[in-house]
């Protein structure tokens, strides 16, 4: 574990490489998170777009299904 | 679903937490299925010796083979780059709750273009590997015109999606 924690940031390519592709694992849950809780509070999509500097277009099609979601539990709860 | 399918996945993810192991698979669930209730399923389980020593034993030796994945990886090459991922977990549970950040875990790993083996990348939550089991359940209990999936439903569920890596649509399913 030492060995790999300090390889993470050393030259080993194959090492730097996972660090970062977990890093960005778990920078779209983050992003899932804060999407979803955003839109919850009435966020519009432009709104969210424009915080994250991404398109409208981008960040619907990535959590557009977020919507599809509410729906569905919604008629479940009813 | 019903109280004792609660309590089964509560059993479930213990167990899995417990292991240490990074997803939560029908092996899991077949554990909580066999600690749960006086059900149906957990009688035939039993009288056919798939006790919880012998699902448990069978666990450890695949554990020791190297088959099922610890949780590892992403754990440890964030906290290379200073990032405690379970400080990081500790604080989203207090602001979103865990349901909520298990939920944006599947749904981030379920993209397409998320790609086959990345799951271990979302370090936050364990992917749920036994959910497909849970709707080939519910679609049991709803053909046998049951609102809500049983145990009993869960081991039909469990038991078609291991019998083949694609199960053939019954024609009651249909």
């Amino acid at each position: 574990m030492v060995t790999l924690a300090r390889d993470a940031t050393g030259r080993d390519p194959a090492d730097g490489l996972a660090a970062v592709a977990a890093l960005g694992g778990l920078l779209e849950v983050l992003e899932a998170l804060h999407v979803e809780r955003a839109r919850r509070s009435g966020w519009s999509w432009e709104a969210i777009a424009q915080k994250l500097g991404v398109s409208r277009q981008a960040v619907h099609q990535k959590h557009g299904d977020l919507d599809k979601r509410k729906q569905r539990l919604g008629k479940r709860g009813r | 679903m019903l109280a004792d399918f609660e309590q089964m996945m509560r059993l479930a993810a213990e167990e899995s937490e417990r292991r240490d192991h990074r997803y939560l698979g029908t092996e899991h669930a077949l554990l909580g299925l066999l600690c749960t209730s006086n059900a149906r399923a957990v009688s035939v389980l039993r009288s056919r010796g798939l006790t919880v020593e012998a699902v448990e034993a069978e666990l450890g030796r695949l554990e020791e083979e190297g088959v099922v994945p610890r949780r590892d990886g992403g754990r440890e090459l964030l906290r290379s780059l200073g990032i405690d991922i379970d400080e990081v977990l500790a604080r989203l549970d207090r602001s979103f709750g865990r349901a909520a950040v298990d939920e944006a875990t599947c749904r981030v790993t379920r993209r397409p273009l998320w790609r086959r083996g990345r799951r271990d990348l979302a370090p936050l939550a364990k992917p749920v590997l036994v959910k497909r089991a849970l709707e080939l359940a519910e679609r049991h209990a709803q053909t046998a015109g049951r609102e809500q999936a049983t145990i009993d439903d869960v081991l039909v569920g469990i038991l078609r999606l291991t019998s083949a890596s694609a199960p053939p649509p019954t024609a009651s399913e249909t």
